[in-house]
C-alpha cells in the first residue's frame, strides 16, 4: 500500500516550498558527502527498491524524501505500508520463507532479536563507510543500543519515538494547572481537568487501557518511574550488557503492584469508554480537545498542530513524562531500517539505508514531516523553529532506556500476556495481586522454558 | 378493519408486516448509512462530540482521494475484483462436476468423502495459512493474484461441493432418465439437463464464493504485497496503531459493500430459489 | 423424496456385448464419476490435506519461527502445553458462552425475520427490503468491527446518541467487562442473522400452503403452527444453519480483533485470538498447530452431532 493515506497537507505544502527554495539537499561542508552523492548518481537507473513499512504518520514524508533518492540514483522506490501487527507478521513470514520480496524492512525497537538473522549485519559496512555519511555516533545513544543484538548491528535508526506528556495549554491555563512532574501531580491534574466547572465537557486524560499489547506497553512506560521499579530482576537502566541475565518477573513486586494501582487510579478521570481505549483514542481525542492531556509517542505530536487533524492548533504543549523515581526513565520506541538478508541487491539496499539515515537526509526527512534520529538533526535550528516540541525531546532523550521493553524473541509474548493480566486487574475481573502473581508465574514459566535464568516462586 | 371503496380492504396485519420488513431493512443498513455519512466528514468532524449528523455533502475529498484515477484504493479494488471473479469461476468449474459425481454416481465411500469435505472447511484459517503460504512460496506463486485465488478456492471448494451435491440430488431423476432414454450420455445429462435445472443453486454458490473472496482478509494479508493487495487488506491498513482515520475507512468500506449490494439486488430471486432447492428436501 | 436419491439406470453391457471403449465408459459408465470428481479431489488434497498433514506434523515438533533452534520431535508436548495454558481453557469457555447465547438467538431471530419477509412477499418494495436486509452478511468482518468500535464509542459514538434519542440510558458497549461480550454477540447477530434468515426463508417457501390451510381449518393458533408445522418441516434447514453458525462462531476472529482485542480482561478472549497470538505474534508455529487441531477436532465433533440429527430425520 503506497500510503499517502496520512496526508498532513499543511506539512506537505510547506515541504514543497522548502524543497523548491533550497533546491535539494544542503551540502554545506562535506567533501565526503559530495563524493558519496556523486558516486550514487544514476547508479541504479531502471531498478526498483521495495520497502515495507508501518503505516505511521511519517510515511508521506518518507515518500517525499524518497523522490530525492529517485532523482539521484534513478531507482524507483516503492513503499508498502501496513498496520503494526500486519507488518510484523509479513516481515517475519518473509524471513522464515527466505523471501526476496522486499529489499529494505523496518524494525520496531522491541523486535531486535526477533529479526536477528533476518537482516544483514551492518558492522562491517558501518566501519567501512564514509564517516560523514554514517556518522554512527551521531545517532541517539539509546538508538545505537536499541539496534544492536549480541554485538551485531541489525539496522539503522531513522524514526525513533519517545513517550512525552502532551497537554492542552489553553485548558491548563484556564484551570491553573502545570504539567505533572510526579505521579501524584499527574493524577491530581487528571482529576482537576475532568469535567471541571470551568470546562464541563472536557475529560482529564486517556491512557492505553485496552487489553493486550496496549495496556502491556503502558506498563513499561510507568514501571521504571516508580521508585525502585523494574519488570525483571536484571532489567533496569544501566543494566547493559547483562539486561537479560536474570529474567525473574517482578510484576507482583510492590512496585509492580503500585504501577497497576496507579493505572487504575487514573481511570475515573477518563472518558467513559476508557477500558477499551488505546493509541488511537489517546491521540484523536486530545486533538479534538476532548481531553486535557495525554502521554503518547511523539509520532502524533505534529498532528496536533495540523489544522486538518486538530482543533487545538497552537495550544499544544509537551513535557517529560512524570516520575516518582529519582531519575526519569523515558520509554523509547520507533523505527529502524534494515537490509533484508535475502534481498536481491544488498548493495542497493545499503546505499539506500545509509543515504536515508545520513545526517543530511535525516534533516530533510524531518523537515518534510519525519522525525529526528540524530543529535545533529535535533540541534538543527530550522527544525527547532518548525517543531517547538524538540525542546522536550532534548530533555527526555538522554533519559531513554533501550531495553525498557524487552527486545528479545519473547517480547510480544511477554507484553501480550502481561497486558491481558493487567487488563483483568484494571477492569476488576481479578485483584491486582492475583493478576500480577499469575502474570509472574505464567511469564516466568515461559521464559524459563525458553532457556532464561528465572527463579520461580 | 378499514374499508376502501369497492371490495378492497387493507388489512392492518399486512400494513404491520410491511413496516416490520421496512424495520429489518433499516436495522441492517443503519450502520452503513452512518458510514456513508461519515465518509463525507473531515477528521475533525468525524471525531466530534456530539456526533455530526449531517455532513457537508459537497465534501467528496475522501472519495476522490481514494477512488479517482491514481487514487490509492483503485488498485486494491481492481485486484479484489479479479480475485473474487476468478475464485468464483474456478470453484464452480471444479465443484460442479465433483458434486454431480457425488450425487449421481456410485462413488465409493461417498458419505466419508462428503464429511471429509465439510470438515476441511472447519480448519482454523490461522493454522492453515502458514503451510499454504509456504507451499505458494515453493511454487513461486507468492505475492501473486493467482496464488491468492488458489488459497480461496481451497477454502470454498469443500463447501461448494457439499451444497451443490445437495442441489443436484434434488433434480428429479425422472427427467434425467428421460434424457438418457433419448440417447444423451451420462455425462451429457449433466451439461444439458441437470445444470440448467439446478441453476438457482449454482447461482447461490457462485455468489457466496464471490463474496467470501471479496471480503477475506487474513490470507490476503499473508499472501499479497503492495501491488497485489486486495481491498480488505487496504482497509485493514487504516487501523494503524497510532491514529485511525475513520472517515477514510468509511469511504472505502462503503465502496467495498456496493458491488455486493448490486449483485445481491439483481440475483435475489436466484438466491432464495436456490436456497430453497437445497434446504428443504436435501440429503 | 426417494426418487431424488436413486441412481440412474446402469448402462452396463449385457452379457455377450463387446466391451465398451474407454470413451464410452467415461461418458456412459461409472468411470465418468471418477473423472468428474478427480479435479476436486486433487485440488482439495493439495490445498486442505497438505495443511492438515503439515499441521499435524509440525505440532509434534518444537518448531518456533523466532527461535531458530534445531528441529526436534517432542511428541504430544504441545498438546499438553496447550491444555495447561489458562488462557486457552478460558477462551474455550468464552467461545462456548458466545455459542450458547448467540446460536439460539440467531435461529429464533432468523425465523422471525424469515416469516416477516415471507409474509411481505409481493408487497411494494419487498424486493428492495430483502436486498438491504442481507447487506450485513456481505461486508468484511474487520471493517464491520472497526466501524462498530467507532460508532459504539461511549463518548463520541453515534450509538449512545441513538439511545439518548429514545430516552434510554447510555451504555458502555465494548468498554465494560459485562457488556463487551453482549455487544460482540449483538454485532455478530447483526452480521449473520440476515444470512440465516435467507436459509430459513428458503425453507419456509418450500412448505406447501395447503398444510397451513389445513391447520387453520383445525383452528390452530400461531404457536401451534410454529411448533407443529414449521419446526419439523424446517428441521433440515435449521440443522444446516446451525452447522454453518457454529463453524462461524468458533472461527470468530476479526470481530474481536477489531473491537476489543479480547478484552476488557478476557471478557471477549475467544479461541481464535489465542491461536492468533501464539501463531502470529509469538510465532510458536508448533503450538499454534496443536491448538488449532484440537479446535478442529472439537468443531468436527460438534458438527457430527448435528449431522447425525439431520440424517436421523430421513427415515
Amino acid at each position: 500500500m503506497r500510503s499517502s493515506r496520512f496526508m498532513p497537507a499543511a506539512v506537505l505544502g510547506l515541504a514543497s516550498v522548502m524543497l523548491a527554495t533550497t533546491g535539494g539537499i544542503a551540502t554545506a561542508q562535506s567533501g565526503g558527502w559530495d563524493a558519496f552523492e556523486a558516486g550514487l548518481k544514476d547508479k541504479y537507473a531502471g531498478k526498483t527498491l521495495r520497502l515495507i513499512t508501518i503505516n505511521d504518520p511519517f510515511v508521506p514524508a518518507m515518500i517525499e524524501t524518497n523522490k530525492l533518492f529517485t532523482e539521484l540514483t534513478g531507482a524507483e522506490v516503492v513503499v508498502d505500508g501496513y498496520g503494526y501487527d500486519a507488518v510484523y507478521e509479513k516481515e517475519q513470514l518473509a524471513c522464515q520463507q527466505q523471501s526476496n520480496a522486499y529489499d529494505v524492512i523496518v524494525l520496531d525497537v522491541p523486535w531486535t532479536q526477533a529479526f536477528d538473522g533476518c537482516t544483514e549485519y551492518l558492522n562491517a559496512r558501518v566501519e567501512a563507510g564514509d564517516p560523514e555519511v554514517i556518522a554512527y555516533d551521531d545517532y541517539f545513544k539509546v538508538m545505537q543500543e536499541a539496534v544492536e543484538w549480541g554485538g551485531n548491528i541489525v539496522g539503522l535508526p531513522f524514526a525513533p519515538y519517545f513517550v512525552l506528556q502532551h497537554y492542552n495549554t489553553s485548558y491548563f491555563d484556564t484551570l491553573g494547572l502545570k504539567p505533572a512532574t510526579n505521579f501524584a501531580e499527574w493524577v491530581a491534574n487528571a482529576e482537576a481537568a475532568n469535567k471541571s466547572e470551568a470546562l464541563p465537557d472536557v475529560y482529564g486524560t486517556i491512557t492505553n487501557n485496552q487489553a493486550g499489547s496496549a495496556v502491556g506497553q503502558a506498563f513499561f512506560e510507568f514501571i521504571y518511574n516508580v521508585e525502585g521499579g523494574k519488570p525483571f530482576a536484571s532489567m533496569y537502566p544501566g543494566c547493559a550488557p547483562d539486561c537479560y541475565a536474570d529474567m525473574t518477573p517482578l510484576f507482583s513486586s510492590p512496585q509492580g503492584i503500585a504501577t497497576v494501582e496507579l493505572m487504575k487510579s487514573i481511570l475515573p478521570f477518563q472518558p467513559e469508554g476508557a477500558l477499551n481505549y488505546a493509541w488511537t483514542e489517546r491521540q484523536n481525542y486530545f486533538n479534538t480537545g476532548l481531553i486535557a492531556f495525554n502521554n503518547q509517542w511523539n509520532v502524533t505530536t505534529p498532528s496536533a498542530d495540523d489544522p486538518e487533524f486538530s482543533t487545538i492548533v497552537g495550544n499544544v504543549g509537551t513535557a517529560p513524562f512524570p516520575h516518582d523515581s529519582a531519575d526519569l526513565v523515558t520509554q523509547v520506541g520507533g523505527w529502524s531500517m534494515a537490509i533484508n538478508k535475502f534481498a536481491v541487491d544488498p548493495e542497493m539496499s545499503w546505499d539506500y539505508l545509509q543515504w536515508f539515515t545520513s545526517p543530511q537526509v535525516n534533516v530533510e526527512f524531518a523537515k518534510l514531516g519525519g522525525f529526528p534520529a540524530r543529535e545533529s538533526t535535533l540541534a538543527n535550528e530550522e527544525l527547532n523553529a518548525q517543531y517547538p516540541w524538540y525542546t522536550t525531546l532534548k530533555e527526555v532523550i538522554p533519559t531513554a532506556f533501550a531495553d525498557c521493553r524487552p527486545r528479545n524473541n519473547e517480547s510480544f509474548n511477554i507484553i501480550n500476556t502481561l497486558g491481558t493480566y493487567i487488563s483483568k486487574a484494571v477492569s476488576g475481573e481479578m485483584t491486582t495481586e492475583e493478576a500480577m502473581k499469575a502474570a509472574d508465574l505464567e511469564i516466568g514459566t515461559m521464559l524459563k522454558e525458553a532457556g532464561y535464568n528465572v527463579t520461580l516462586p | 378493519m378499514t374499508t376502501r371503496g369497492g371490495s378492497r380492504r387493507v388489512k392492518p396485519r399486512r400494513v404491520l408486516v410491511w413496516f416490520l420488513a421496512l424495520l429489518l431493512a433499516i436495522i441492517s443498513t443503519a450502520p452503513i448509512v452512518w458510514a456513508a455519512l461519515t465518509s463525507f466528514k473531515s477528521f475533525v468532524q468525524a471525531n466530534a462530540k456530539p456526533p455530526m449528523w449531517v455532513p457537508d455533502f459537497y465534501r467528496w475529498k475522501n472519495w476522490i482521494d481514494q477512488f479517482a484515477p491514481g487514487g490509492e484504493a483503485v488498485e486494491p479494488l481492481i485486484n479484489s475484483l479479479i480475485v473474487a471473479t476468478s475464485t468464483m469461476i474456478v470453484t464452480m468449474v471444479v465443484a460442479i462436476p465433483a458434486a454431480y459425481a457425488l450425487a449421481r454416481y456410485g462413488v465409493r465411500r461417498k458419505p466419508d468423502i462428503q464429511f471429509w469435505i465439510i470438515s476441511s472447511r472447519m480448519m482454523p484459517l490461522i493454522a492453515a495459512i502458514v503451510p499454504l503460504s509456504t507451499m505458494l512460496v515453493w511454487l513461486n506463486l507468492n505475492d501473486t493474484l493467482q496464488g491468492l485465488v488458489i488459497v480461496y478456492v481451497a477454502f470454498n471448494l469443500s463447501f461448494a461441493v457439499w451444497l451443490l451435491t445437495i442441489f443436484f440430488s434434488n433434480v428429479p431423476i425422472e427427467i434425467e432418465e428421460a434424457a438418457r432414454i433419448d440417447g444423451v450420455s451420462r455425462m451429457g445429462v449433466l451439461w444439458h439437463v441437470t445444470f440448467p435445472l439446478a441453476r438457482a443453486g449454482l447461482v447461490v454458490i457462485a455468489i457466496f464464493t464471490w463474496i467470501f473472496s471479496w471480503n477475506e482478509l487474513l490470507a490476503a494479508i499473508v499472501v499479497t504485497t503492495g501491488q497485489t493487495e486486495t481491498l480488505p487488506v487496504y482497509l485493514s491498513g487504516f487501523a494503524s496503531n497510532n491514529m485511525t482515520q475513520y472517515e477514510k475507512l468509511a469511504a472505502v468500506g462503503v465502496a467495498q459493500v456496493i458491488p455486493a449490494i448490486l449483485i445481491v439486488f439483481f440475483a435475489q430471486r436466484y438466491i432464495v430459489a436456490g436456497m430453497s432447492m437445497g434446504a428443504v428436501s436435501g440429503e | 423424496m426417494q426418487a431424488a436419491n436413486a441412481q440412474p439406470a446402469s448402462a452396463a453391457p449385457a452379457p455377450g456385448e463387446v466391451q465398451q471403449t474407454l470413451r464410452q465408459r467415461i461418458l456412459d459408465g461409472d468411470l465418468g464419476g471418477y473423472v468428474l470428481i478427480a479435479p476436486a479431489i486433487i485440488l482439495l488434497a493439495l490445498l486442505t490435506v497438505w495443511p492438515l498433514i503439515f499441521s499435524v506434523g509440525i505440532s509434534l515438533t518444537n518448531y518456533n519461527g523466532l527461535v531458530k533452534a534445531p528441529l526436534e520431535f517432542v511428541g504430544l508436548d504441545n498438546y499438553v502445553r496447550a491444555f495447561n495454558d489458562p488462557f486457552f481453557i478460558g477462551s474455550l469457555v468464552t467461545t462456548a458462552k458466545v455459542a450458547l447465547v448467540a446460536l439460539p438467538l440467531q435461529v429464533m431471530l432468523a425465523y422471525v425475520c424469515a416469516r416477516i419477509l415471507q409474509e411481505a412477499q409481493g408487497m411494494i418494495g419487498s424486493h428492495l427490503f430483502r436486498t438491504l436486509f442481507i447487506i450485513p452478511t456481505m461486508m468484511s468482518s474487520l471493517t464491520i468491527a472497526l466501524f462498530f468500535r467507532y460508532s459504539l464509542d461511549p463518548v463520541i459514538g453515534v450509538g449512545n446518541e441513538v439511545l439518548r434519542f429514545f430516552r434510554l440510558p447510555p451504555l458502555l458497549f465494548f468498554a465494560d467487562g459485562q457488556q463487551a461480550l453482549m455487544t460482540l454477540i449483538a454485532v455478530y447477530l447483526w452480521q449473520w442473522v440476515p444470512f440465516t434468515s435467507l436459509l430459513v426463508l428458503a425453507g419456509l417457501l418450500g412448505i406447501p400452503r395447503h398444510i397451513y390451510e389445513a391447520a387453520d381449518l383445525d383452528g390452530s393458533r400461531w404457536y401451534h403452527r410454529v411448533r407443529y408445522i414449521d419446526v419439523p418441516l424446517l428441521r433440515r434447514v435449521l440443522v444446516i444453519a446451525l452447522i454453518l453458525a457454529i463453524v462461524e462462531i468458533i472461527r470468530l476472529f476479526d470481530l474481536v480483533y477489531g473491537t476489543t482485542q479480547g478484552g476488557p480482561g478476557t471478557a471477549t478472549y475467544v479461541v481464535s485470538i489465542g491461536i492468533y497470538r501464539i501463531g502470529f505474534q509469538d510465532f510458536n508455529t508448533a503450538l499454534a498447530a496443536a491448538t488449532s487441531l484440537m479446535v478442529l477436532v472439537l468443531t468436527i465433533f460438534i458438527a457430527q452431532v448435528f449431522v447425525r440429527e439431520m440424517r436421523e430425520e430421513r427415515r
